[in-house]
């Protein structure tokens, strides 16, 4: 059961998406997140369901699947939209009554609603898209660029870049072992499907328990596989894989910045303009 | 290639010796297997090879370096390289090239070098059409050949193998001694093979036997195995093809009782029964 767990939900390909640097891509996402939030005007918002839009089609990637990555944040998106609809105080436009109180529902509490909706929504498409057309293995890479300049700091980059790696190499061998150890246990009578939450969470413990205990020898076993093959920790370490900015790169910064004026522009320009 | 003078080896939180004064000249480009019952100090020797452990007493060299010397700890592990036993535990990278690639990584060889060397060294294992795949969909002994080709992209001189067919399939098994032994006899690697099975050791140039920490008996295969109340006395067994002519020897039957390989067997059979059967 556990044997067909992906990491990350990664779709290869070979759009400008997936083949951009990775660590640009990270940043990028970041800015297209951050940008969002300094939007209101709903010209704006439509000017960036269109930028997105556009994402999406250069991707390769069907809407399906991005819309898959949205349902399991959907109770989110529910809870915030309440809570924005309900708490915020303002022009009321209706009441609800309710026993001896009343709940009002303020204009200012819908639109604070609908703009945080929206921009949750636009904020997962985003982190899909990253995560959609960037293997785990890229995205370490990415990841360790970008805290390489912090290595002064005593921020160990290279060290965390090998710890995902590590983990990422891990991940399917402790899956098949669970799985083992599962279908060990319960051949013994096990039961891991009845009853309530306490019992459930006790019958984990004869798996956990060996679980850990493999994990601990394979992480010495692999610690001294390690050392014998001269791993030292860093410094001057090189890569086989060296990962560089190309054309697209500098592309895909360009097209970024100017879709940033174009919002720019259309948030505060437009206003100006308009009576 | 590796000389071990007076070794004595204790771990750190045991007063018990593990190695009692090993000592040991392995030549270059000779295959030898060791041999031991579990626990007998195989794999603890191993760790000797290559400054994994350093001596509590006397001396171990690798291509002429002293372990000890703390300053060329990367210049040995570099020349003898070392496959362990379970091929899931010393993969370190998701993709096998990277794997290959992560020995010439850390000793900072240039990028173009290590693509080359990883490309060569997949290559003579017979790995090449796998270098984009995940360890995890691979074989056993598709594993312990990517580990080997692994240790090899650092262009060593020795290659250890501690008991690496051990979690093997018989198929599995003979993958990986053919590449070990296609190593040894084509690019002159010196191999030392730590393994139970006694057929493996009987392929080696040299057998050498440990039982608690002491060397006890050393020789050709043939020589050692040809004492079979001795190996047997250690707890060890000897090649299924020595253990019958050993019991047909019991029988009366006239066959040497040096016979190791199945080839030697055959023809020893046959002219005992008279050549009748020759065709
Ligand atoms: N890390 C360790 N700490 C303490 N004792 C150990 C350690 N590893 C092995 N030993 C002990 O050293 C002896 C030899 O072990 P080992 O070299 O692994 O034998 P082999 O590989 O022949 O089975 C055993 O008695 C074992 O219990
Ligand atoms: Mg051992």
């Amino acid at each position: 059961m556990f044997k067909d767990i992906t990491i990350g939900q990664y779709i290869p390909g070979s759009s400008p998406l997936h083949k951009m640097y990775p660590a640009l891509k990270i940043i990028l996402t970041i800015a297209y997140i951050v940008v969002l939030f300094f939007l209101h005007k709903p010209l704006a918002y439509a000017a960036f369901f269109v930028f997105t839009a556009a994402l999406i089609l250069m991707s390769g990637i069907s809407v399906k699947i991005i819309l898959k990555g949205i349902r399991p944040m959907l109770w989110i998106l529910i809870f915030t939209a309440l809570i924005n609809l309900f708490m915020t105080q303002g022009e009321t436009v209706f009441s609800i009554p309710l026993w001896a109180f009343s709940i009002n529902i303020s204009r200012e509490g819908i639109v604070l609603a609908a703009t945080m909706t929206i921009r949750l929504l636009f904020l997962i498409v985003g982190a899909s898209l990253l995560t959609l057309t960037t293997s785990p293995l890229q995205l370490t890479d990415g990841i360790e660029k970008l805290l390489k300049p912090l290595r002064p700091l005593k921020v160990p980059s290279y060290e965390i870049a090998m710890m995902m790696t590590i983990a990422i190499r891990f991940i399917p061998t402790l899956a098949e072992e669970t799985d083992k150890i599962i279908k060990a246990q319960t051949a013994r009578g096990a039961d891991f499907e009845t009853g309530n939450i306490l019992r459930r969470a006790k019958a984990m413990v004869p798996i956990l328990v060996p679980l850990f205990v493999s994990a601990f020898r394979r992480a010495d076993e692999l610690a001294t596989a390690m050392e014998a093959r001269c791993y030292n920790g860093g410094g001057k370490r090189t890569r086989m894989k060296e990962t560089r900015m190309k054309k697209l790169d500098a592309a895909a910064i360009a097209v970024f910045l100017l879709c940033c004026g174009v919002l720019a522009v259309l948030e505060y320009a437009v206003k100006i303009g308009l009576p | 290639m590796i000389k071990t003078e007076n070794l004595v080896f204790a771990y750190e939180d045991s007063a018990d010796e593990v190695l009692s004064n090993i000592n040991l000249n392995i030549e270059k480009g000779s295959f030898t297997a060791v041999l031991g019952h579990n626990g007998s100090g195989k794999s603890t020797l191993a760790k000797m090879f290559n400054a994994i452990l350093l001596p509590s007493g006397g001396k171990a060299y690798v291509n002429g370096i002293d372990t000890s010397d703390e300053k060329r700890v990367f210049d040995i592990r570099r020349s003898a390289g070392m496959v362990f036993q379970n091929p899931d535990n010393q993969m370190v990278a998701a993709v096998v090239e990277d794997e290959v690639a992560f020995a010439p990584e850390n000793l900072g060889v240039e990028p173009k070098e290590i693509r080359a060397r990883v490309d060569e060294c997949l290559k003579t294992v017979g790995m090449t059409k796998y270098a984009q795949s995940a360890p995890s969909k691979l074989s056993g002994g598709q594993k312990q050949r990517v580990a080997i080709a692994s240790v090899l992209a650092m262009n060593p001189e020795i290659l250890i193998l501690d008991e690496p067919t051990a979690m093997l399939d018989p198929m599995g098994r003979k993958e990986v001694m053919r590449t070990v032994k296609r190593l040894n006899k084509e690019q002159g690697i010196t191999v030392v093979l730590i393994t139970h099975y006694m057929d493996e050791a009987a392929e080696a140039d040299r057998v050498v036997v440990i039982d608690d920490g002491k060397i006890v008996t050393d020789g050709t295969p043939r020589e050692v195995f040809s004492e079979v109340e001795k190996i047997k006395s250690l707890g060890l067994d000897v090649p299924q093809v020595t253990e019958l002519a050993y019991k047909l020897r019991a029988l009366g039957v006239n066959i040497p009782r040096d016979t190791i390989t199945a080839d030697e067997a055959f023809d020893a059979l046959i002219s005992v029964l008279g050549g009748e059967a020759r065709d």
